[in-house]
């Protein structure tokens, strides 16, 4: 059996599984330590389903705490950026593009150093020594402790960056280092970014993981623990602390790639429904739909692949305003089992209009009588909304299922245009930790080659075989490896014909190889 | 007028527009140049009508891969070294600069110049879009020679090239570039204001500008094209025609000669209709059941169908939701010497160019 547990900012949830089926669900209530959400989450589904902590081969778990400590600018460390890169780039200095508050709270200093590759290995210009030495004395006296080392196609010549963290390594005792290439694309600025802020949220990072690893000794489960990445593949525990960035935006696509296992469609537009926002996605093979414009994290600029996700302003907590014809952006929240009518509060939320409507059965006490028209009126604000955002996620007019998850999903209606039928699977309030649940591990690798035809196929044989080994590595098992992505973009404007190939391969987590590397 | 911080996300995403898809993203361009404004003060962008006639006149742009110029930025002075090897070649000094394409980073290129080296900038450019060689340019269809052709790193390592014409010259320069790590800083076309007047696309700085404000006030895209249309008609352009809203359903890319060749193809939100795009760099044809709907030199132009923002061709993707718009090109783009070189034919495309007002 495993376990799959979402750790939100309002609620924690938990799932157990055996096999594809689902045996345990609960939600809790997220805490400020972690630890106790998690521990009130596991305690109630062992409890549930009577599993002997023993009996749990596998804990898969996602969380949003480190896209939610980066947009409110909560809990990042002070970061140095060291950059290897002179003669080119002093035009564009590290954080130039970053909101002021964030800045503020992180800049720890820019160190800009000679050297850096060209895209076919040439070093740019060779280390200077002194130049080093200045940068690490100078983050010594500042003590600033979280370091980003970024090197001119350093994804494609890594050495640079490996020497210089070494360096510091050597020099200053504790230090969290991110070298850039660790994080992956081409893209100077991008990939600075991410580094960065991979530094930054390191020491949240042992935190939070040490927190989950904690709650799960507690509740005396040895098994090993994965966190979600934002392509809905898995990392190991030990991963997710050296590269918290990597979580950016598995929220929705762990809810996504839920709604797809639960309901059995792998081509579908997907709605989770929470307490304040709709997130509307489409599945396209399993998987969330990337996002093709220049992706946002907290204002910062980042080339990671995430899903296309639309939010609007309506949740079951949405507060019902002028009669019906407005419901939200403003919600109650977690406040909902006060506030809301039908648990005896003053306020008129969506929930409430869905159980005036017979569409739910939810709170404590029966739905005062209303104004005439209410009902009504409000129920077509809220089909509305979700036709507009549904007919913007859509990739074509053809009609497609969709699937309603989140514990509001009673709000979304039957019958939307373009829509062929509604998917209700049972268990949708938890499809997040579902999502968390459903092991696949990713691998990818990405390179440079110059052209001709036989160029061409070796260099796609090379590229599959090395993004299919580092799956492996990462624990996929290996006959069910598959590659699910290849990108090749030419190089313009080169005399001399150069394609960069990126490819992706997927596979299902080896419980078995698990359970050997264990013992 | 002036150009100031203030002005850079406007004109880059009005660059971005008069790209069509090519002339590299201008994200890191206006990064730089706004960091060289605020260090060094405003620049003044100057009317070539403004100038005496023996002012010279010199043309500065980027060549390279999108991808190269991503990974190695530049250190912001690679314009004045192009500048200054041109000038100690030629003995003589320039008295304005002008960019040799307004699309895409290379229209920021001049301002960031100029910032440093305290030179006007001229209201124009010699492509009035993006196009992916030096023979394209107005400046060389109507008798400027393209050398000498000054060309450097960012060391500030160069040379000076001179050629017989302005293909030898894109030939040889390409080869330059490569030996660079893929890209180079170019000064070239160097022409008195009399000469510039004659062969110089005008106004197409302040066009930029005000389409990237339009680009970010206007509500919806029909709002778009009605706003544009005053201003790409004062610049002589056409106006600004919705050819597709749609979705991308497929992209296909491959390498030939050089250049990144490919096909987008769409498909529209509310009908049947489905359109492909070619692409050599830039967006150089749309076709539509097998007819030709928008040919270069007539600007062909994706952006979001939400933002508006602009997509270049290195960033279409499979699944984004895009509009198509036609522009019509300026009349300096209409004539028999400038379709010799630029039109359909030139890419190999087995059609005459069809203005888009005679087919929509």
């Amino acid at each position: 059996m495993r376990i799959g547990i979402d750790v939100g900012g309002t609620h924690t949830d938990a799932v157990i599984m055996d096999g594809a089926e689902v045996v345990g669900s609960t939600k809790a209530l997220t805490t400020s330590d972690i630890l106790s959400g998690i521990r009130a989450a596991l305690d109630e589904v062992l409890r549930q389903t009577g599993a002997a902590p023993s009996a749990i081969e596998c804990v898969m778990i996602g969380t949003t705490q480190f896209t939610n400590a980066v947009v409110t600018r909560s809990g990042l460390a002070r970061t140095a950026a060291v950059r290897v890169c002179l003669p080119t780039g002093s035009a564009v200095p590290p954080m130039a593009d970053w909101p002021p508050d964030l800045r503020s709270q992180m800049d720890g200093g820019a160190h800009l150093l000679h050297g850096g590759h060209e895209y076919n290995g040439r070093p740019i210009a060779p280390l200077d020594a002194n130049e080093v030495s200045r940068a690490i004395e100078s983050i010594d006296a500042s003590g600033v402790r979280a370091l980003a080392v970024t090197g001119v196609f350093s994804p494609l010549t890594p050495d640079v960056e490996d020497e210089i963290a070494a360096r510091f390594h050597d020099s200053i005792d504790v230090l969290d280092v991110t070298r850039s290439h660790e994080l992956g694309r081409l893209g100077l600025l991008e990939r600075e970014n991410a580094a960065l802020l991979n530094a930054g949220l390191k020491p949240l990072a042992r935190h939070v993981i040490g927190a989950m690893r904690a709650s799960l000794d507690q509740a005396g489960i040895a098994a090993p623990v994965y966190v979600s990445q934002n392509d809905g593949t898995l990392m190991e525990a030990a991963a997710a602390q050296e590269h918290p960035v990597r979580t950016f935006s598995s929220g929705p696509t762990n809810s996504m790639r839920g709604a797809a296992w639960l309901s059995d469609v792998d081509r579908a537009i997907v709605i989770d429904v929470g307490g304040t926002t709709a997130d509307v996605g489409m599945l396209i093979d399993g998987f969330p739909r990337p996002s093709g414009t220049t992706v946002e994290v907290g204002g910062v600029r980042l080339n990671f692949g995430m899903p296309d996700v639309l939010s609007i302003g309506l949740g079951g907590g949405s507060i019902v305003r002028e009669s019906g014809a407005r419901v939200g952006p403003d919600s109650v929240g977690h406040e909902l089992v006060e506030r809301a009518l039908v648990f005896g509060g003053d306020t008129l939320t969506a929930t409430d209009i869905g159980v005036g409507v017979g569409l739910a059965r939810i709170g404590d006490r029966a739905l005062p009588d209303l104004e005439t028209g209410v009902l009504d009126a409000a129920q077509q604000r809220i089909r509305a909304s979700l036709a507009d955002a549904v007919d913007r996620i859509k990739t074509s007019p053809a009609p497609l299922p969709l699937i309603a998850v989140g514990g509001g999903a009673f709000l979304v209606p039957d019958d939307l245009p373009g829509i062929s039928r509604v998917a209700r699977p049972q268990h949708a309030g938890v499809a997040n930790a579902i999502g968390a649940a459903l092991a696949q591990v990713s691998g990818e690798a990405e390179l440079l080659y110059a052209a001709g035809a036989d160029a061409r196929d070796a260099a796609l044989a090379s590229a599959r075989q090395q993004a299919t080994q580092r799956a492996i590595a990462a624990g996929a098992r290996p006959g069910t490896v598959e590659i699910v992505d290849v990108e090749e973009v030419s190089l313009a404007y080169m005399a001399e014909s150069t394609t960069r190939l990126r490819v992706k391969a997927v596979g299902d987590l080896d419980l078995d190889e698990i359970a050997v590397r264990d013992v | 007028m002036r150009i100031g911080p203030q002005h850079l996300v406007d004109l880059a995403a009005g660059a971005a527009f008069l790209g069509t898809g090519g002339g590299g993203d201008p994200y890191i361009y206006r990064l730089a140049t706004a960091a060289a404004l605020h260090e060094h003060g405003d620049v003044e962008l100057v009317n070539l009508d403004d100038l005496p006639d023996s002012a010279v006149v010199m043309s500065i742009g980027g060549a390279g891969a999108p991808t190269i110029g991503r990974e190695k930025l530049p250190n912001g002075l690679e314009g004045q070294w192009a500048l200054r090897k041109l000038e100690a070649y030629l003995g003589k000094r320039a008295d304005a600069l002008i960019a040799a394409e307004i699309g895409g980073g290379n229209g920021l290129v001049p301002i960031l110049t100029a910032a440093h080296t305290r030179l006007p900038v001229v209201d124009g450019d010699g492509m009035g879009r993006a196009y992916p060689e030096t023979q394209m340019m107005t400046f060389s269809i109507y008798g400027v020679s393209a050398t000498p052709m000054s060309a450097v790193d960012e060391f500030g390592d160069g040379v000076v090239i001179t050629a017989r014409d302005s293909v030898t010259a894109e030939r040889i320069v390409r080869q330059v570039g490569l030996a660079m790590g893929g890209q180079c800083m170019c000064a070239d076309h160097a022409m008195d204001a009399e000469t510039a007047r004659r062969v110089a696309v005008k106004g197409t700085v302040t066009l930029a500008l005000e389409l990237g404000r339009q680009i970010r006030q206007s509500a919806d895209l029909a709002a778009f094209v009605a706003a544009s249309r005053s201003h790409l008609e004062a610049a002589g352009y056409g106006a600004a025609v919705p050819l597709l809203e749609g979705k991308v359903v497929d992209v296909s890319r491959d390498l030939v000669g050089g250049y990144d060749v490919g096909v987008v193809k769409l498909k529209s939100f509310t009908t049947a209709r489905t359109m492909q795009i070619m692409v050599r760099n830039e967006y150089l044809v749309a076709i539509e059941e097998g007819r030709y709907i928008a040919t270069v030199p007539d600007l062909i132009c994706i952006v979001d169908n939400d933002t508006l923002e602009p997509i270049t061709s290195e960033r279409i993707r499979y699944g984004q939701r895009v509009a198509v718009i036609g522009v019509g090109a300026p009349p300096t783009y209409r004539t028999p010497e400038a379709l010799a070189v630029t039109g359909p034919r030139a890419f190999g495309f087995d059609v005459d160019f069809t203005p888009l007002d005679n087919t929509n």
